[in-house]
């Protein structure tokens, strides 16, 4: 006995793939932007991150840069490459 | 630029699935224990203890040299899954089981058992709609799979819903395509969110839609197989799952069949929902909308119970909510009959219904919400960066700074038409309040139209 059957699935077209950026070999004299991605508490997390940073990198330069609400920003998509604009290296959190 | 990003370890999973949909699988992650972070993130002091073995992690992270793999990955493939599939029984129940482990293993089902989509079943529902099998109808997030007349229709049949349904689910399928709809929200957030599905028009009641007592529970199977099938295409179009991609984080209340109900046009006191949504008397029309779970807010057979001491309750419980998200807050408020008749007697139409929630449930100025959330000090700068950026509404800007003043008193929505009134319900009945303080637009109504198998939605 065979039942035949019809795949309910969607099909979808593959993404082309990108590489991740190339590494520094150090953080000294390196700014580094900590990216706020605004849920409850992720500022509190970056601040630890940033204290930490500072100390033990003092030659390197810490900024925050908060990702704007979702429910404030037309283009989100738009915003993310100003990232690039703040520094050399990037830390986003905290996600779910 | 090189960068790292933190999640919790919950969400691994929904970040790596991420990371391929959008061709870059190479993307560092690193994770703190979800049981410890969340209890934690009050305060930096309290979140030292897992700042501090994180440290390591990200020096690392930024500094490790990239892998081939990660510096070039490889060309992800098509998906090559066969369009059919023959599952062999010793007998037509031992396939038919087979065919529903098969399904729920490979994440195809909701698990309830589905009907088997064999060929012919989906060659009927096809005929419910003069569209083209073929035919795209838009992309289901997350993952942006093609949703086509045959793949729904396929999807329909697994939900158990007649062929005449058809052309409802197509038109409902439409409105979660949409691009205005934010989708993703809905299919993937932790917020739990379940769609409504109101069917309204002529078709509702050729079909057999319930829109009295019991509307939202089972025993109607416009009702429940409706929903069903956009429970699968959803899930099967979209491809998500629990702990990989949907995050919602209870589950939803109505997962398997969504909130699917009919207005009841024919006790309203006044003009269908989608007339005053501007479609021509006798339009069928489907409205799709996320929503957290409902709250009852008057009527039913205990106690006494006005019209107008629903609407009251109604004001009380949108402004002790504590926020106001004017740039995306909807209500979906379903009055049963009887209020409604009640509300009517008393001289309101929706319109002035509308306008009166609007007006009662304005926040004072001075009651504005304070915390930072979302990068903001207050909840005045959220809104005026809102502005700045165009997300209210032409011509409603100004409502809003006008109000953001000392004496002000702040609008919960942008306009009244985000009050969104409808009749349903028994004879006694309940009253229903749906909202969603989402991130984006989540509510369309679209026409039902291609039906072959009915007279309405023709």
């Amino acid at each position: 006995m065979h039942l035949e059957v019809m795949n309910p699935r969607g099909e979808i077209p593959p993404p082309a793939t990108l590489g991740i950026s190339p590494r520094v070999s150090e953080l000294s004299e390196k700014k580094i932007v900590l990216v706020d991605n605004g849920k409850f508490g992720a500022n509190n997390f970056l601040d630890a991150l940033a204290d930490m940073l500072k100390e033990k990198y003092p030659k390197a330069t810490v900024v925050m840069y908060p990702k704007p609400a979702a429910q404030t920003i037309t283009n989100l998509p738009g915003w993310y490459p100003t990232v690039k604009q703040q520094g050399d290296l990037f830390i986003f959190g905290v996600g779910d | 630029m090189p960068g790292v990003y933190f999640i919790t370890n919950e969400f691994l999973e929904d970040a790596k699935s991420a990371a391929r949909d959008r061709g870059m699988p190479g993307i560092r992650v690193l994770t703190l224990p979800a049981d410890k972070y969340y209890l934690a993130r009050d305060s930096k002091q309290e979140l030292q203890p897992l700042a501090n073995p994180s440290f390591d992690r990200i020096i690392d992270a930024l500094t490790r040299p990239l892998t081939p793999e990660e510096a070039k990955p490889s060309p992800l493939q098509k998906q090559r899954e066969d369009s059919n599939i023959r599952v062999s029984g010793k007998d037509f129940l031992d396939a038919f089981e087979k065919t529903n482990e098969l399904f729920l293993a490979k994440h195809w089902a909701d698990g309830l058992p589905i009907v088997p989509p064999a060929p012919e079943l989906v060659k009927a529902m096809l005929a419910g709609s003069t569209r083209s099998p073929q035919e795209v109808i838009g992309q289901v997030a997350p993952k942006n799979g093609t949703a086509t007349i045959e793949k729904i229709a396929i999807n329909a049949v697994m939900a158990g819903a007649r062929p005449e349904y058809f052309p409802v689910i197509l038109a409902a399928m439409e409105g979660f395509t949409d691009r205005q709809y934010d989708l993703t929200h809905m299919q993937a957030s932790t917020g739990s969110f379940t769609p409504v599905v109101m069917v309204d028009g002529p078709i509702a009641q050729e079909l057999g839609f319930n829109s009295g007592i019991g509307m939202l529970g089972h025993g109607w199977r416009p009702n429940t197989t409706v929903g069903r099938a956009l429970r699968l295409s959803l899930l099967n179009i979209g491809q998500t799952w629990p702990q990989v991609n949907d995050m919602a984080l209870t589950g939803r209340l109505e997962s398997y069949t969504f909130f699917t109900f009919a207005e009841d046009t024919a006790r309203s006191p006044w003009e269908p929902y989608n007339v005053s949504r501007g479609f021509k008397p006798g339009d069928s029309t489907v409205t799709v909308a996320t929503s957290v779970n409902p709250v009852v807010l008057g009527g039913g057979a205990v106690t006494p119970w006005t019209g107008q001491g629903v609407i009251v309750s109604i004001v009380a419980r949108i402004k002790s909510g504590g926020v106001v998200w004017p740039h995306s807050q909807t209500y979906i408020l379903v009055l049963h009959p009887d209020c409604a008749v009640d509300l009517a007697s008393r001289g309101y139409t929706r319109r002035s219904l509308q306008e009166y929630l609007y007006e009662q449930t304005r926040v004072p100025y001075e009651k504005l919400a304070g915390p930072v959330f979302f990068g903001h000090d207050n909840e005045t700068d959220f809104i005026r960066a809102s502005i700045a950026d165009g997300r209210i509404r032409s011509g409603r800007a100004q409502v809003f700074l006008d109000a953001l003043k000392p004496g002000g008193r702040v609008p919960v929505v942008q306009s009244h038409d985000d009050f969104h009134i409808v009749v349903a319900g028994g004879s006694p009945g309940y009253d229903l309040l749906f909202s969603y303080p989402g991130t984006n637009w989540a509510n369309q109504t679209k026409r039902i139209s291609g039906a072959t198998l009915t007279s309405a939605g023709r």
